[in-house]
């Protein structure tokens, strides 16, 4: 700053801290210089403002003469190369659209995957729990992780693998688990008929992959074939259960229709999931 | 010099929105010596490079804006004055202001105005000086740029109150240095 300001400013700073150039002099002039006569001066209305204040529309009008006689600075080779670029504007906002999009398309994916997963409870307990939590404020019923057992053992009861039911012996709801070889499930209150050796066995469900049940029982012993019932079909068995005692097919007692015995049981369709309730039918509470 | 009302600026901008490059050439015609202006009375050296660093920063920035035309008017003097802001800081000090490219302005015709011109570049660049950074600031926006008390204080960060107090107090010092030097039109 090259005013007088700076020199004068601690004279004056009892007056006006704040602006060096108030003093009483400045104080007289902005009480003359109303506010509303500003506009007018800085118009540069040399004609409409106060005699003593032409000097100032004066100097205001001959800055505003300067201005309005400014050319056009010509346009440097940056800016024309950047004019003359693909269209910058458009690109920068298609750009800006399409990363919107894909964040927008993130983000409905994520609380999608997380919805599913949360409905089904397959989250991990902390998220699950937060999820159900957060949408038990919206009104939504989301199971929580403390529910999980249960939900998993309906679920497997409602796909007729013959899993326990609430307050059953704990067993593994996976098929794959050696079917036959557990002999705890609830299948082995079913009044099962294992059928006769060979007996092609038919079923109401679809046929399972061949592999699954006799190659297990080609590495287990074979349980004790037609073992009586000894209980009432539990009222909430699957189709496991209704299997077992529909069914009127071979089943060696290791969850294989129709493989009782070794050298005929496996010929034709062998419905695992049946076979698994029947096997575990057959098979004494301490079958291991 | 200027597009004929915001409406017509409102609409230039549009159209250098949606990628016209006509359209934009036209805003840099007419915002351009404005823009010169402004950063010349503050005493910026190099006027054209840095009146062509603030449009090419404009029309980078041009995807982003959004408002009416009184609006951009303001966003451009904002960017110039933030150019001006940097310059001024790079320098460390203001330039003489003898040595910016301060023209002669050419006589208009008119009675008032010639008289007008007694006052010489060296005048007015002489009377700014006098003036604080922030007075300095308010007064060439309000009068170089034409922005509105409001537009100013957003330009420059300030409360529309501050301005109003900073414009006062700059026109009160111009007439007191105006009388002590007894420059008469």
């Amino acid at each position: 700053m090259t005013g007088p300001g700076r020199e004068e400013m601690g004279r004056r700073s009892r007056i006006s801290p704040d602006d060096p150039t108030d003093g009483p002099d400045e104080m007289r002039m902005v009480s003359d210089l109303d506010r509303s006569v500003d506009d007018a001066v800085l118009r540069g209305d040399v004609s409409g403002v106060p005699a003593h204040l032409v000097p100032l529309a004066a100097f205001i009008a001959a800055l505003r003469g300067r201005v309005a006689d400014e050319p056009a600075p010509p346009v440097a080779e940056p800016l024309r190369a950047q004019l003359a670029a693909p269209n910058v504007v458009a690109l920068r906002a298609a750009r800006s659209a399409r990363r919107a999009l894909v964040v927008a398309a993130a983000v409905l994916a994520i609380v999608a995957l997380v919805g599913i997963g949360a409905a089904q409870n397959r989250l991990p307990s902390e998220l699950q729990d937060v999820v159900a939590s957060t949408a038990d404020a919206l009104g939504v019923d989301v199971p929580r992780s403390s529910e999980r057992g249960d939900d998993r053992s309906d679920a497997g009861l409602e796909q007729g693998r013959g899993d326990p039911a609430p307050g059953a012996p704990a067993v593994s709801p996976d098929p794959d688990r050696e079917p036959g070889h557990d002999g705890l499930t609830p299948g082995g209150a079913l009044p099962a008929d294992p059928g006769g050796p060979g007996e092609q066995a038919t079923s109401a469900t679809p046929p399972a992959p061949q592999d699954d049940g006799s190659e297990k029982a080609d590495k287990v012993k074979p349980a004790p074939v037609a073992a009586p019932p000894t209980e009432a079909p539990a009222p909430d068995e699957g189709v496991g259960g209704a299997l077992g005692a529909e069914d009127d097919q071979g089943d060696d007692g290791q969850g294989n229709p129709g493989s009782g015995d070794d050298d005929q049981g496996r010929s034709g369709p062998q419905p695992s999931s049946s076979g698994e309730g029947s096997t575990r039918a057959a098979s004494p509470p301490n079958g291991r | 010099m200027t597009p004929d009302g915001p409406a017509d600026l409102e609409a230039l901008v549009g159209e250098a929105q949606r990628g016209s490059v006509a359209a934009f050439e036209r805003l840099y015609r007419d915002l351009s010596p404005s823009v010169a202006s402004y950063l010349r009375w503050n005493g910026v050296a190099d006027v054209e490079s840095l009146t062509n660093e603030v449009m090419a920063q404009v029309h980078r920035n041009l995807g982003r804006f959004s408002g009416d035309g009184a609006s951009f008017r303001s966003w451009v003097f904002t960017i110039a004055h933030h150019r001006m802001v940097d310059d001024r800081r790079a320098r460390s000090r203001r330039p003489a202001m003898g040595d910016a490219e301060v023209h002669e302005a050419s006589l208009v015709g008119d009675a008032e105005d010639d008289a007008l011109d007694v006052l010489s570049d060296q005048q007015l660049l002489a009377l700014l000086d006098r003036l604080s950074p922030d007075q300095r600031d308010v007064v060439l926006l309000r009068i170089v740029a034409d922005l509105s008390i409001e537009d100013v204080a957003v330009a420059l960060g300030k409360r529309r109150g501050a301005v109003k107090s900073l414009q006062h107090r700059a026109l009160a010092t111009l007439r007191r240095h105006l009388e002590r030097e007894e420059i008469e039109p």
